[in-house]
């Protein structure tokens, strides 16, 4: 585990709550932008990571460290966006821009480029609908992998689930995301 | 049609999850099969799209939400907790925890008020011991007669100020100052306020503001494509670039695939030569390429000039316009090092022959620049007054979706016959990108 992030915990624990108000700014964009790719909805979105941060913060005694905290946190976050879709069923789409704030840009001399941030979002959109329509594990394993980059061991650790299942999740979610993709010829 | 392993294959490819063995199996399979070739492109596109995808952020209000609950549910608690989730689910649970604060504070303030009514009502009932006191049912307080009884000769009445609760008889009472009201010439007066004092050990320097006899500013060039009809426009271009060592110029497009197309068409009026990379190509006619960049230093800033006054003449030719507005700004740091990702190479852009200040000089006025129709300048730049230099062509964005420079035929053709670079030549970084409109 981090050193910083030790620190902080043995803080809160301590009863500093401005310790545990920097662990939530370290990591709350992180989640967010996971969930959000999950639940599709901004707001049930930053519903669901506030529960988790607060399931967190009590629990934070029982987290033992032999994990990375971001992990402990994503498991607890994903566990609940995945109860939260169970219970709402209801599957909402993102609207187009209605979420897109604070797009990071992919280009590393954004600051010569005044307002283009938008260029992509209806590619995005596009992707995003796709990936709701994919089975919550499958979605998940995706987000991990590819938005959120993370290695199979940290992705295996946060579902709780054998490398090898992450592996053959990845596959099928691979396969069923090119499936629901428009082809070439619709996309130009 | 592909069989099981053969996707498996693939798609650990895509995950970058092959060992030695299995990524010869891959290219082999590759080579073979056109399906398997297909299946892995468009999972590796569909792998940069999700990895490309922009990133969204909380709330701005989102801390502090997070952290009023925190702070509603006060301090960890001690004990471990076997279900952390149902004590925030069921709030009424533990919400002692929140009032306990609140009734210790409103059983103490009650204490205070009450010990203080026991005092002062036992103060109330000391005027009983008291005999000279007047009684409390007569009172008319400082203006009852009777306090010329009780008080000697010349003293004052008291005050219509709270009674003392303790009168002795034989008490010495001093004189005290008949009861008046101040007059308004004695109320007293705030002091002037204090000159500040710039000499005080500690204030914050002050600089002296230097007086300018002659300011000049600099600001990036920033025009339409379409303005570079006019020969002040295309000047000013050329003189900009002369300026530093090495630029970048943003060429805003309403659509980039349309936008590099025009680009290429334009380079091959100048004998320009571009070297496109294929890939890039490809995954920008897909729509997974945002914006391109081509590279070049094998142009003198009046080519330069010209180059971009011929990609005028090929957009005016399509309608709607392709191109809106051309920004050049010299090189930052950031540029460099992606410069050097894209190429794999440092292509040394602040190498100079010649300072930037002597390469103005250069500039010919009225020659291929500032003179002449489009197609003129496009003649005289491909019949050897110019041009005749080469580019490369890649992508810029999404950076995931870049070809490894050593991946590149077209790159490394580029830079093999790329050779020494002429002394007015500036190196130039165009990106051709979506504008706002």
């Amino acid at each position: 585990m981090i050193d910083e992030d030790r620190r902080l915990i043995a803080e809160c624990l301590g009863g500093r709550q401005d310790a545990f108000g920097i662990i939530v700014s370290r990591y709350q964009g992180r989640l967010y932008n996971s969930v959000i790719r999950l639940v599709a909805h901004p707001e049930d979105a930053a519903d669901i990571v506030q529960e988790a941060f607060l399931n967190a913060y009590q629990a934070l005694h029982a987290f033992k460290g032999d994990a990375e905290l971001f992990t402990w946190l994503y498991r607890i976050a994903f566990n609940a966006a995945i109860s939260f879709k169970r219970k709402k069923r209801a599957t909402t789409s993102l609207g187009s821009g209605s979420g897109e704030i604070g797009i990071d840009p992919d280009d590393p001399s954004e600051y010569v480029r005044p307002g283009s941030a938008l260029e992509r979002t209806e590619e995005a959109a596009q992707l995003q609908s796709a990936l709701s329509r994919l089975s919550p594990e499958h979605q998940q394993v995706l987000i991990l992998k590819d938005i959120e980059g993370l290695k199979y061991e940290e992705i295996a650790e946060i579902l709780s689930v054998p490398i090898g299942t992450i592996r053959s999740r990845l596959h099928r979610a691979r396969l069923e995301l090119r499936q629901l993709l428009p082809s070439e010829d619709e996309s130009r | 049609m592909l069989t099981e392993a053969q996707l498996t294959l693939i798609t650990a490819a895509v995950d970058g999850d092959l060992n030695d063995a299995e990524a010869r199996e891959l290219r082999r399979l590759l080579d073979e099969s056109a399906p398997a070739r297909t299946t892995y492109e468009r999972l590796r596109a569909d792998s940069i799209r999700l990895q490309s995808l922009p990133r969204i952020e909380p709330p701005t209000d989102f801390h502090a939400r997070v952290m009023a609950r925190i702070a509603a549910f006060g301090t960890i608690p001690v004990s471990p907790l076997t279900r952390p989730t149902e004590s925030i689910r069921n709030p009424g649970r533990h919400s002692w925890r929140r009032w306990a604060p609140i009734a210790t504070a409103a059983s103490v303030l009650i204490g205070i008020a009450g010990t203080s009514f026991l005092i002062f009502s036992a103060e109330r009932g000391d005027t009983a011991r008291n005999p000279n006191r007047p009684s409390v049912s007569g009172w008319v307080g400082a203006d009852d007669p009777r306090w010329n009884e009780w008080l000697p000769v010349n003293s004052a009445r008291p005050s219509s100020a709270p009674m003392p609760s303790e009168r002795n008889e034989g008490a010495v009472v001093h004189e005290a100052p008949a009861p008046s009201f101040a007059p308004e010439s004695t109320v007293a007066v705030a002091p002037e306020p204090r000159t500040p004092d710039h000499d005080l050990i500690g204030a914050h320097p002050r600089a002296e503001f230097p007086n300018f006899d002659h300011v000049q500013l600099r600001l990036p060039f920033l025009e339409p494509l379409a303005d570079f009809e006019r020969e002040a426009v295309r000047q000013q271009l050329a003189e900009e670039l002369g300026r530093d060592p090495a630029f970048r110029i943003d060429l805003f497009a309403r659509n980039t695939i349309r936008g590099t197309e025009l680009f290429q068409q334009a380079a091959r009026a100048c004998g320009f030569a571009i070297h496109a990379d294929a890939n890039s190509l490809s995954y920008l006619r897909k729509g997974q390429v945002t914006s391109v960049a081509i590279y070049t230093d094998s142009l003198s800033a009046s080519e330069l000039a010209a180059l971009f006054t011929v990609l005028n003449s090929e957009d005016a030719r399509v309608s709607p316009r392709v191109f809106d507005a051309v920004h050049a700004m010299p090189v930052a740091r950031e540029d460099e090092v992606e410069i050097r990702r894209i190429l794999g190479i440092d292509p040394g852009l602040f190498k100079r022959a010649i300072p930037a200040p002597d390469r103005r000089k250069e500039i010919p006025k009225g020659t291929s620049v500032s003179a002449g129709t489009a197609d003129q300048i496009a003649s005289a730049i491909k019949a050897g007054k110019g041009g005749g230099g080469s580019g490369v062509l890649t992508t810029w964005a999404p950076a995931q979706g870049r070809t490894l420079p050593s991946m590149s035929a077209e790159l490394k053709t580029y830079l093999s016959k790329r050779g020494e670079r002429k002394p007015d030549a500036v190196p130039v970084l165009i990106v051709i990108r979506h504008g706002n409109g």
